[in-house]
């Protein structure tokens, strides 16, 4: 006779396999939520290369990840009854077991005291053989019921088993395995790229967002009123940007704007070098300038720039330009990969840059710079660079990357 | 123009965990098989290691595409939160309405 086998496996790691696949069945569902609800404001209001890689990606990831909620949420819904199933059968199982180990050898005891008995010719044993066989057929009864016992348990943890292969099973046919999610992944990922790409050219400036006061700004306007009011706010810190009310008359930004850039950015190298500095905070210090010095030393930059058309400096970092390609097919991509590096390098050079270098000239140049943004619209960098390649009429711009040295003297960046 | 109304708090939050999910989802997987002896012999066992297991190249593919989507999220919610405090902070309006 052998021992019947117990009821395998461990219900306690089912139910934590369950309760896991169920959090993250769950996790995923919320994040799908949360990237629906993202991309959807991204698509109406999140207008920049970042914003449209964004989307692209979560387009691609969205229904991949709303397949593997559903699948892990009804794995786990499935194995919490097979948890239930085995522990009630194993603990039936491990009951009848314990039975069948007592009955058993009391059984072949007995068995083997009646055939003792029957076999002997002392007529009082042979009297006994009845109780033995007695006792023998009792614990019979009582190590089958345990394996007709064990056997339901057997019987009971199959059909769980059964229930939970077939749902696991159906979970298989959910096209998740199939070649449209992975072909979904690989082909939203290559139309991403190029967006993806021009936020990793772009860098930190396609993050830049537009100022929410510059929805404040108005269409028209004149020049005197402009500086007047970018004045007072830069000055004399009177008034509020939501008040500021610029009117930003595009004839007359140009230059109005220079001014502001250029004093924004500007450094004070004399100061620099009257004494040494001990402290950051003493460097500091020492690089501001008063307003009036920012305001005469960004009209005098102006100045030589357009009427004596002072180059700027050289750049530090060329754009990656390529030579253009001999056959008319690749052509295209050429001039689109060459816009893109022009209208990264513009980008930069028309924020980071000089936003980076304006924050070291303390409170006054931010806020310059900032009215500089402002009266010039701060436009499309991408469209702004890409109409200066068309246009062909500017020297390759650099990229000079926000890296915390010194760049004096400075480019002041594109003036529109 | 870049535009952008999201929170961007929110975004960053998203991004940290959407960064998190292709970990979890790979912890999960191997976990999963790692204790799938704990059903048995049943039939359940097997097909639970291919529910978890039968997508590893879309799976890994996910991974990537959300840990770049992450990547992407934070970086953009972070850096629009870094420049709006700045110029708010340098304009004196601590970064109120304008």
């Amino acid at each position: 006779m052998v021992r019947p086998l117990p009821v395998e496996g461990d219900a306690g790691v089912v139910l934590a396999i369950a309760r896991g696949l169920g959090d993250q069945g769950a996790r995923l569902t919320a994040t799908t939520r949360a990237l629906e609800g993202v991309s959807r404001t991204v698509a109406q209001d999140w207008d920049s290369p970042a914003g449209a890689a964004f989307a692209a990606r979560a387009a691609a990831v969205l229904p991949v990840v709303s397949r593997i909620a559903t699948r892990y949420a009804a794995a786990a819904a499935a194995l919490r009854p097979l948890a239930e199933a085995l522990h009630a059968a194993q603990a039936s199982s491990a009951e009848a077991l314990a039975e069948w180990d007592d009955a058993w050898p009391r059984f072949l005891a007995a068995s083997e005291a009646m055939a003792a008995s029957q076999d002997g010719a002392d007529p009082g044993r042979q009297a006994q053989a009845a109780g033995h066989r007695a006792v023998m057929l009792a614990q019979h009864e009582r190590y089958t019921c345990a394996e007709r016992r064990n056997a339901a348990a057997h019987e009971l943890w199959q059909q769980a088993d059964e229930r939970c292969a077939a749902v696991l099973g159906h979970l298989l046919g959910d096209g998740l395995a199939d070649p449209w999610a992975y072909d979904a992944l690989t082909a939203t990922s290559r139309e991403a790229r190029g967006a993806g790409a021009a936020v990793d050219l772009l860098g930190p400036a396609t993050w830049l967002p537009r100022l929410k006061w510059l929805d404040a700004v108005g269409t028209a306007g004149d020049a005197v009123a402009l500086v007047a009011d970018a004045a007072l706010l830069v000055g004399y810190h009177q008034g509020s940007s939501g008040a500021l009310a610029l009117r930003a008359a595009s004839l007359a930004t140009g230059p109005a704007s220079g001014v502001l850039k250029r004093g924004a950015t500007a450094t004070n190298p004399a100061r620099r070098l009257v004494a040494p500095v001990r402290t950051r905070a003493e460097a500091r210090a020492r690089r501001r300038m008063p307003v009036l010095e920012r305001f005469k030393a960004g009209a005098r930059g102006e100045y030589d720039h357009r009427v004596h058309g002072i180059p700027d400096p050289p750049p530090r970092h060329p754009v990656a330009l390529t030579a253009p390609p001999r056959t008319l097919p690749g052509a295209a991509a050429w001039v689109k990969g060459q816009a893109k590096a022009r209208a990264a390098a513009c980008a930069r050079t028309a924020f980071l840059d000089d936003w980076a270098l304006a924050s070291r000239g303390g409170p006054a140049a931010r806020r310059m710079l900032v009215a500089a943004w402002t009266v010039d619209g701060a436009g499309d960098p991408l469209a702004s660079g890409a109409n200066r390649l068309v246009a062909g009429r500017e020297p390759p711009y650099q990229v000079a990357g926000p890296d915390g040295t010194d760049h004096a003297p400075r480019h002041p960046g594109p003036t529109r | 123009m870049t535009q952008i109304r999201v929170s961007p708090e929110e975004v960053a939050r998203l991004g940290a965990a959407v960064a998190g999910l292709a970990d979890d989802l790979r912890w999960s997987a191997d976990h999963t098989r790692d204790d799938a002896w704990a059903l048995g012999r049943g039939r359940s066992r097997p097909t639970l290691v291919e529910v978890v297991g039968d997508f590893e190249r879309q799976r890994l593919l996910l991974g990537r595409a959300l840990a770049e989507l992450g990547d992407v999220a934070q970086r953009a919610g972070g850096g629009y939160v870094a420049v709006e405090a700045d110029v708010g902070q340098a304009m004196g309006s601590g970064g109120g309405p304008w």
